[in-house]
């Protein structure tokens, strides 16, 4: 059995969701002492430990352009609206939000804020986390609660927007979010630099990336199996995005051929990957630790891939992410040590009391927990 | 336990030289950054190391005693005023523990002042992103406390977005590690909730911060304009362009005129009713298209002229006229209010013009310094605090200013923090249910509600504040 919601049977989602229905279901579900799954698309319900809910709310039909003012560089949306409907209001005004997670086509601003994921264009341009600039939430006791606002740049009051990222709906059900936006760049290309195989050649090559004048908007390592998803030969490459003006482009082409084979790409390797890697797997979970560590890393997470699975990482924030579909041993599923963190994401139901019990444990978490959600209402045990 | 026995107790951990008790010893921590409030502590104590640190917010924890943490006290909010309790200043934890250039982090004890990390950093190539204009003497403890921003926080982003990971005392004494200095953190963003949380929520011991690189280039240009509504439109035209500058901050003409009879005169034009201040960084060949870019918008919406710093001194000294703006304006009268509400960048024009109606309408200065690119504003108001009438035309004034950015989306604080100034404020812009959503986060991390108590939230807007009956009992034992 997944993590997906068991046996739900009041499905609210639907038209018609919106704040007030939200509110509406938190408090009949608490009413009635059940549990809700909250979900935006749907497209990653295997992810987390296993939820006991009967009740379930889909964000996904309360979608919609809320307030976009161009010359501002912000938008406000409705929590089920997807990447890609974002993108597309905004690319008209030669505007984007530089976020990128798995399935970025279908995923919901809400649900990527909520699970806290991040693609390839992390590297340059960082993550959820730091586009939001406000949100609404339906906690869990059913308060209407707003923080931030619509300004790019704001300190009032304390934070709740940030406490929202990775807590998968633990807390609180995001409604709605502003963000920000930035101008894309005017050129924007990407070339498939060849990788070495080894860590040690990893690394090498990694620390060379970091130490050159570059200041790419991606810059992402993929292994043989995802390479060939891409229409690359079967070999570790590392795609580079390279964005700005025309000059700043060319520069940087240059430095990039100065080390190693380079091939230009269509920019469309990007969807692709991540369209590869949002795939349904039985397994899947990201190592990280420091850049210079990177070697270890991915060596690790590939020898979990095996022949098939897919091994890519964001390697200048030391995230190595790898899936598959092949379940290794138990004792085989890489734990936490002083220099290697591991973030599940997709585990057999029965390993993860074992494997990972809690990440939300500690006295503090548990009373910010109490603070919005008391009766554990929303994805109750997701978090553990 | 009585203050005398705090005091006695706390003496013991920090030696008597860093206890201070004596109404004239503690007159100098009555006031900060923001003049126009006086509030004094009942005692300071200033830990010189972690270990005494975490000794002392024990033994206050034990005594249920609220406290202010401290940094430098340039915030400008008047956060790190003690009201009849006790100051707790951190200045003195002031080591930078360790750098790690390839992994590009430090690791610093929150006393350390913002320039000298950058100034010990910079010969490795590396920089500390934020950089607020009191750079010089503020620290990074506090930079953290009130998510401090700056001019180059247009393109790097603010303290939020430059911090892995912190070592946290709460105020129970209980210590926690928020974020992670390798790697990906699961579980709830508390790094992110403690950033900005202005004191109320522990105190930082340690503080992982990332570095950047430096940019190979950076230019900076200087565009004047004979009105204000140009420079406003001029400021839209660069960010929608595509061109994003480290900084783009805006002084008006008043404020230039101020700046230039000042020992930071920077060159600026006198007879100009606006100055935008652009720069740009990054790789040469690419800074170099940038700045033709602006200057073509520039003068395309009506710059009277664009000059571009030839070296590191013109350069500097264009710098010197906008960080110093506001101790200028010392040379007009002994006080001064400073806003930092934050519009929409497309209402710039129109927030200025309503700005200047306000004015005459109180009949006051207004001298305008701002972040233009993040929609940032500055509107500073000098005046004599002890002429009552005029005080009050400088308030209303203010009121009025700050209701007209929230009329348009704006918000009442950027960078400088909500601390006592704003509080009232808070009603405008948040709603009861969400004020109290914000002090339920503040009870997670310090149910006692110890730690910098009666700030940010007003507190009639927090839920069961009678249930929380230690804090204000002690808080009136201290006075007592």
């Amino acid at each position: 059995m997944d993590g997906s919601a068991i046996g739900a049977r009041v499905g609210e989602g639907g038209a018609g969701v919106s704040t007030e229905t939200v509110v509406a279901s938190v408090r009949d579900a608490a009413g009635a002492n059940e549990r809700l799954r909250i979900s935006g698309a749907g497209g990653w319900m295997t992810a987390g430990r296993p939820v006991q809910a009967l009740r379930a709310v889909s964000l996904a039909p309360d979608k919609g352009i809320v307030d976009y003012v161009p010359d501002d560089l912000t938008i406000t949306v409705r929590a089920g609206t997807s990447l890609a409907d974002i993108f597309a209001a905004t690319r008209v005004n030669n505007q984007w939000l530089p976020l990128d997670p798995p399935g970025a086509s279908m995923s919901t601003i809400g649900a990527t804020i909520a699970t806290a994921s991040s693609g390839p264009l992390a590297h340059g341009a960082g993550y959820a986390r730091d586009f939001i600039l406000g949100v609404e939430l339906v906690t869990g006791k059913g308060d209407v609660v707003r923080s931030g606002g619509r300004v790019v740049k704001n300190v009032a009051g304390f934070d709740l927007m940030r406490l929202m990222c990775g807590s998968w709906g633990t807390l609180a059900v995001i409604t709605e979010a502003t963000l920000r936006l930035y101008a894309m760049p005017r050129v924007d290309r990407t070339f498939a630099l060849r990788a070495p195989g080894g860590a040690n050649g990893i690394e090498k090559l990694a620390a060379e990336l970091r130490a050159a004048p570059l200041a790419a908007l991606s810059m992402e390592l993929v292994n043989a199996t995802l390479a060939r998803k891409v229409g690359l030969d079967a070999d570790n490459f590392i795609l580079v995005r390279l964005g700005g003006n025309e000059n700043v482009v060319g520069v940087q082409m240059k430095t990039l051929a100065g080390m190693g084979e380079i091939v230009e790409t269509d920019g469309v390797i990007w969807d692709k990957l991540s369209e590869a890697v949002s795939q349904p797997a039985t397994f899947s979970l990201r190592l990280s630790g420091l850049p210079t560590a990177i070697g270890g890393l991915w060596s690790a997470a590939e020898q979990l891939a095996g022949n098939d699975g897919q091994t890519h990482s964001t390697f200048s924030r030391g995230i190595v992410r790898v899936t598959s579909n092949v379940v290794p041993d138990a004792a085989a599923i890489p734990r936490p040590t002083a220099s290697q963190r591991v973030t599940y994401e997709v585990l057999p139901a029965q390993l993860w009391q074992s494997i990972s019990p809690s990440v939300v444990g500690s006295r503090l978490s548990e009373n910010v927990h109490d603070a919005y959600d008391p009766h554990r209402l929303l994805n109750p045990g997701i978090l553990g | 336990m009585n203050l005398d026995e705090v005091s006695a107790r706390l003496t013991e951990v920090v030696g008597e030289r860093h206890v201070l008790t004596r109404v004239s010893e503690l007159l100098v921590y009555s006031s900060d950054g923001l003049p126009g409030y006086r509030k004094q502590p009942t005692l300071a104590v200033f830990p010189g190391t972690r270990d005494e640190t975490i000794a002392v917010v024990r033994i206050l924890a034990e005594a249920k005693l609220p406290f202010v943490p401290r940094g430098a006290g340039t915030g400008l909010s008047g956060g790190a005023l003690a009201d009849g309790v006790v100051l707790l200043g951190l200045h003195r934890l002031k080591n930078i523990i360790s750098i790690d250039v390839e992994n590009r982090r430090a690791k610093v004890e929150p006393g350390v002042v913002n320039l000298k990390l950058n100034r010990t950093v910079a010969p490795k190539g590396l920089m500390y992103a934020p950089d607020p204009s009191s750079e010089a003497a503020c620290t990074i403890g506090g930079n953290i406390a009130e998510n401090a921003g700056g001019p180059h926080c247009l393109k790097n982003g603010v303290t939020l977005n430059h911090i892995l990971a912190l070592t946290v005392i709460l105020p129970s004494g209980e210590i926690v590690e928020l974020g992670a200095e390798e790697g990906e953190r699961d579980g709830y963003d508390l790094r992110g909730a403690f950033i900005g949380s202005e004191g109320c929520f522990g105190i930082a011991l340690d503080i992982t911060v990332r570095l950047i690189p430096r940019p190979q280039v950076i230019r900076t240009m200087l565009c004047d304009f004979t009105t204000v509504d140009a420079a406003a439109r001029v400021t839209s035209a660069i960010v929608a362009s595509g061109v994003i500058p480290a900084a783009l901050e805006f002084l008006d003409g008043p404020m230039i005129r101020v700046v230039e009879s000042s020992i930071y005169a920077a060159g600026y034009p006198k007879d100009a009713e606006a100055v935008l201040l652009v720069e740009l960084d990054g790789l040469q060949e690419g800074v170099d298209a940038d700045l033709e870019t602006v200057r073509r918008l520039a003068l395309d919406g009506g710059a009277r002229n664009v000059k571009v710093a030839r070296d590191e001194v013109e350069r500097l000294r264009l710098w010197q006229g906008r960080k110093k703006a506001f101790g200028a304006m010392g040379r007009l009268s002994p006080h001064l209010v400073v806003q930092d509400a934050v519009i929409p960048r497309s209402r710039l024009a129109e927030i200025l013009g309503r700005i200047e109606g306000i004015r005459q309408k109180y009949g006051v200065i207004v001298c305008n310094v701002f972040h233009a690119g993040d929609g940032n504003l500055h509107p500073n108001i000098p005046y004599n605090a002890d002429d009552p009438e005029e005080s009050e035309r400088v308030h209303l004034a203010m009121k009025e200013i700050m209701q007209a950015c929230v009329s348009v989306g704006g918000s009442i604080t950027g960078e400088h923090g909500v601390g006592l100034d704003k509080m009232g404020y808070m009603d405008l812009i948040f709603d009861p249910v969400s004020l109290a959503a914000m002090c339920d986060l503040r009870d997670a991390f310090d149910p006692e509600r110890r730690a910098n108590p009666a700030k940010v939230i007003p507190t009639h807007r927090c839920r069961e504040w009678m249930a929380a009956p230690s804090a204000r009992a002690s808080a009136k034992a201290v006075q007592a």
